[in-house]
């Protein structure tokens, strides 16, 4: 038994001793390649005024370790482990070179670094800049109603709203409120008003601004009253009815024609001169046998008067201009047609008239069925010089010239059911449009106001929907150049 | 042990009895209120909810996604205290679920009418995980800074992210590593005044990854209002001698709580009386808010027409009424009661109230107020004038506490000498009624009104309906106005008054209204 398990024993051992001669005699030849990454490529992909983006390739590990990023803005770690191949460095400054390091590493230490340098975009100039300001008196009051508007010299504005409040302790709805902004819109002061002391009915509502003295003292028209305050404060310096000469009338339209006289046109076809300076009545020149409204007052370079007039009489509002000597006295009316081929005539609605140095006269407006524009250019003694032969969509509701003398018209483009936008159409001087602008990137809204900047730029005043955005009730915007928003 | 057997007998039919008032007023309907979606994830919607009353088994959501209405899944609530919570899970990213209360009574299932739709956020903010862990968003010096936790937030390309609080955007710093791949970003920005909570909404490539309503930080204590439905039968209450009283269709009826059920005293001429206000309780009596009587002086000149105010009370003890007319002052013309009010003070009955001329309404004219202060004569049995309170002021109410008259009430927010609105205000009122202001409630530019329905002294506080589910507390000493949370909802469109029964304040709601209820208020004062 022990002899059998000793050659058993034996047996085993020789296979074993014969199983490891098979191994002699060769070589492990094998050598370990060099552990080595990928080399690493970055790029800038992006940047913005505030962030510059960076990108790089995947780095790959010859030993098949895992690679991780880590991201360096001037010498500091932002990030690192990152398993992406992008990153954003955000809150950077604007117009500012920066130096961006990515480190692509192993855990065992093998790494590969790359420097890009990334600029970020410059910050925007004065004229590429766009202010935007809301104007809210109290939480529970309203802006609405017409818009009075005026340009100061030093950039800002006064305007006059409706303020809408509740009832409180009175019946009365609204008052008047008046309110200067400096040039980046910001509110300086505001001053309300009762609209019973102008003798103004709300649902009749049309303020008209000027200013005086190099714009030391502002003046407003409303109703049949005029109202002189400090530029500076918004104190009252003056008041003054023109009820007994003007009863129950409105002055649709004031045109300061000198440091010492201003002229304002009423809603029944009055004309009234004042002296800037104290209120005090000039001249005054009743209706002359007329009956309508006069809009948009200018004056030429003989002190003759302009205005637009539209005649109650009118079944359906023809386009119309009366012209008046410098006291007021009726000489002429002009008359234009607006009718275009394949349109209804259900009248005109014409709101702007300007007069240039050479005493030539631009109108514009929209006829009264289509809200289609209508616009025309005519001499001093009413020769047509141009008008539109073909339909354009803006309803036209002012006009002036901006520092090229080109001719600025403003008003509103609708959309499909309650959306409206504003929008402007720049003539030259022989009325041929060179650009138009209507900013339906903007919600809809409307569009109060505009006025131009020597830059190219443009100062909106506009009433949008109380939507709970960026946009939401009366606010001022100042676009980019030729009115880009 | 026959004698313990009746006792145990005694106290069971007692416990059944005592139960039997706990019961729903019959044919009242349970109602889902409260219903707040306080979570929104990509595959899970967190939702609480009430109900109205007890007499439901179950109660749950019913949900499917809106694009396809077969679907339809079924949550069980879970209720804690008061409150149903559930979570729904599994459910699609950006995907928009209708949701649906419903419970299960012994006549069956019903489902809400209201129909809530609720989007699940994109399947991106699955890898992102965010979450807010503080309850509570934390202000200094007038700025706040949240900070969201979430996975692998270094991979987040953060010029494509953009994070809002209540809709305005916010800065946004680097993430941080706070653990293996968790990250913390911090976001800041100026606190905006006025606001309850905070909605944070995170979008990255345009793709909602987070939303969720965090309250603001308060270390204040507040006070907290706990409303229990009683049952009583529909009508409107007076308390008399702890009694209560209800004057409806003509009939006067007291309440017989042992019996429950009402019992009719008399009677009344319609239009005697004005027995929807509960009345006012001095020299056993019941006093009913005053009206504008007339006559012809005259009986052969029908063109002349006085006017007058007259004061009814109700006698229930010689169940008889009293006719106290204010013959002092005639009007020519109908007047508003604009505001009417009895208080006592110095163990004395004043009549405060308002008549306002608002014939020039529709000539965009002022309105001509004009606030008289009676004080009842109990020796005479007559209401006697005291003076003409001379300020402007609406909704208005005197208490007395600790023998110091206060007036609360809406007072003029005035901007460059224009009354524009109105605030709430508080007066100290010297007993020859003197006013001292002592409290104007918010800004000129963001005043604080309501409207002041209703008032009930607590300790030596004032407690204000504002409306139901709204009510403040004015503490005078401290000249301090608190809003009260509901801890147990008050259902309701139409306040019918305060009155007090067994020691408890009481709120009458949509009287004359199936949906009437009547609830026990008590307050409590507790940490936020």
């Amino acid at each position: 038994m022990l002899l059998l398990l000793r050659t058993t024993l034996c047996c085993i051992l020789l296979a074993i001793i014969c199983s490891c001669k098979k191994q002699e005699g060769l070589i492990d030849n094998y050598t370990d390649p060099p552990d080595q990454i990928t080399t690493l490529k970055t790029i800038v992909s992006a940047a913005g005024r505030e962030f510059i983006e960076v990108q790089w390739n995947k780095v790959e590990h010859s030993h098949f370790e895992e690679v991780s990023y880590a991201v360096y803005l001037e010498g500091e770690k932002i990030v690192d482990k990152l398993s992406s191949t992008k990153y954003s460095l955000i809150n950077l400054e604007p117009g500012k070179k920066y130096n961006i390091k990515v480190i692509a590493s192993t855990d065992n230490g093998k790494q590969v670094e790359q420097s890009v340098e990334g600029s970020t975009l410059p910050a925007l100039n004065e004229s590429e800049k766009v202010y935007l300001q809301q104007y809210s008196f109290h939480d529970f009051s309203l802006l609405l109603g017409p818009t009075g508007l005026i340009k100061l010299e030093d950039g800002g504005h006064l305007v006059v709203r409706e303020l809408a409040h509740p009832t409180d302790f009175t019946h009365v709805h609204y008052k008047m409120i008046v309110f200067r902004v400096n040039k980046y819109g910001q509110m300086l002061w505001y001053r309300l008003l009762s609209f019973q002391a102008f003798n103004l009915p709300v649902d009749s509502a049309v303020f008209q601004l000027t200013t005086i003295k190099g714009d030391q003292e502002g003046i407003l028209f409303a109703g049949n009253n005029a109202l002189k305050f400090a530029v500076s404060n918004g104190e009252v310096l003056l008041k003054k009815s023109y009820d007994d000469l003007l009863p129950e009338q409105i002055i649709l339209s004031i045109n300061k024609v000198s440091s010492q006289e201003i002229i304002a046109a009423t809603n029944d076809a009055n004309l009234i001169s004042v002296s800037p300076e104290d209120l005090r009545l000039i001249w005054h020149k009743n209706s002359q046998g007329q009956s309508g409204t006069l809009e948009s007052i200018q004056v030429d370079s003989k002190k003759n008067i302009y205005s637009i007039f539209a005649d109650r009489n009118e079944q359906h509002t023809s386009i119309k201009v009366n012209k008046y000597d410098s006291k007021g006295k009726f000489l002429n009316t002009f008359q234009f047609d607006g009718r275009l081929e394949g349109e209804y005539n259900w009248g005109f609605l014409m709101t702007a008239l300007l007069v240039d140095p050479q005493d030539d006269l631009y109108l514009f407006g929209y006829n009264a069925s289509y809200s289609y524009t209508r616009y025309f250019k005519f001499k001093a003694d009413g020769a047509l010089i141009k008008k539109n032969e073909q339909s354009e969509n803006l309803l036209i509701k002012g006009a002036h010239f901006n520092a090229k003398g080109e001719i600025v018209a403003n008003g509103q483009v609708d959309g499909s059911g309650r959306n409206t936008w504003g929008g402007i159409y720049v003539f030259d001087k022989d009325m041929n449009i060179k650009t138009k602008q209507i900013w339906t990137s903007l919600p809809p809204h409307g569009l109060s106001g505009i006025t131009s900047n020597a830059d190219g730029t443009y100062n909106l005043f506009a009433s949008f929907l109380p939507v709970n955005s960026q946009y939401d009730g009366f606010m001022f915007i100042k676009t980019a150049l030729d009115g880009k928003i | 042990m026959e004698k313990f057997k009746f006792a145990f007998l005694i106290v069971v039919m007692l416990t059944l009895w005592s139960c039997k008032k706990e019961e729903n007023p019959p044919g009242a309907e349970i109602k889902v209120q409260d219903v707040y979606i306080t979570s929104v994830q990509a595959q899970r919607v967190d939702i609480i909810y009430k109900l109205s009353q007890l007499g439901y088994k179950e109660t749950g959501i019913i949900y499917f996604p809106k694009d396809r209405p077969t679907e339809q899944h079924t949550a069980v609530a879970i209720r804690k205290n008061d409150q149903f919570n559930l979570s729904l899970h599994n459910l699609e990213p950006n995907t928009e679920y209708v949701l649906k209360v419903y419970h299960k009574t012994n006549e069956g299932e019903k489902k809400d009418e209201q129909e809530f739709v609720v989007k699940t956020l994109s399947a991106t903010s699955l890898k992102f995980n965010l979450e807010i862990s503080s309850p509570e968003v934390a202000i200094n010096d007038g700025k706040f800074k949240i900070d969201i936790e979430g996975d692998y937030l270094n991979e987040l390309n953060l010029s494509e992210l953009n994070i809002k609080v209540n809709d305005k955007a916010v800065s946004i710093a680097y993430p941080v590593r706070i653990a293996a791949q968790r990250y913390k970003l911090t976001i800041s920005g100026q606190a905006q005044s006025g606001v309850s909570g905070h909605l944070i909404t995170a979008s990255y490539s345009e793709e909602e990854i987070f939303s969720k309503y965090i309250p603001v930080k308060s270390d204040a204590e507040q006070y907290v209002l706990n409303a229990k439905a009683v049952n009583l039968p529909q009508g409107w209450y007076s308390a008399y001698k702890n009694k209560l009283y209800s004057f409806i269709d003509e009939k006067i009826l007291r309440w017989d709580e042992a019996n429950y059920r009402m019992i009719t005293l008399g009677s009344f001429n319609e239009g005697f009386i004005w027995g929807n206000t509960p009345c006012f309780e001095f020299d056993n009596q019941m006093f009913f808010v005053p009206f504008q009587k007339g006559n012809y002086p005259d009986p052969k000149d029908p063109s002349k027409y006085e006017r007058y105010m007259d004061v009814v009370s109700y006698s229930p003890e010689g169940n008889i009424f009293n006719d106290y007319p204010l013959l002092d002052r005639k009007y020519d013309k109908e007047l508003a009661i604009e505001t009417s009010q009895f208080f006592v003070h110095k163990s004395e009955m004043y009549l405060a109230f308002t008549l306002a001329d608002l014939s020039g309404q529709f000539a965009n004219k002022p309105i001509t107020r004009t606030n008289f202060i009676y004080k009842y004569n109990r020796s005479r049995k007559q209401f006697e004038y005291v003076i003409g309170l001379k300020t402007d002021i609406l909704s208005y109410h005197f208490t007395s506490i600790n023998n110091q008259i206060y007036l609360i009430g809406l007072v003029p927010v005035t901007d460059q000498g224009f009354h524009l609105t109105s605030t709430f205000g508080a007066f100290k009122v010297s007993d020859t009624f003197d006013l001292e202001s002592i409290y104007t409630g918010g800004t000129l530019t963001k005043p604080i009104k309501f409207p002041l329905k209703g008032i009930a002294k607590i300790d030596d506080k004032i407690l204000i309906v504002a409306d139901i589910g709204d009510f403040k507390i004015f503490d005078p000493i401290n000249r301090v106005l608190h809003q009260v949370n509901i801890k147990q909802g008050l259902s309701g469109q139409y306040y019918n008054g305060l009155f007090t029964y067994n020691n408890m304040l009481h709120i009458n709601t949509d009287a004359g209204f199936t949906s009437q209820m009547i609830y026990e208020l008590s307050i409590s004062k507790e940490n936020k």
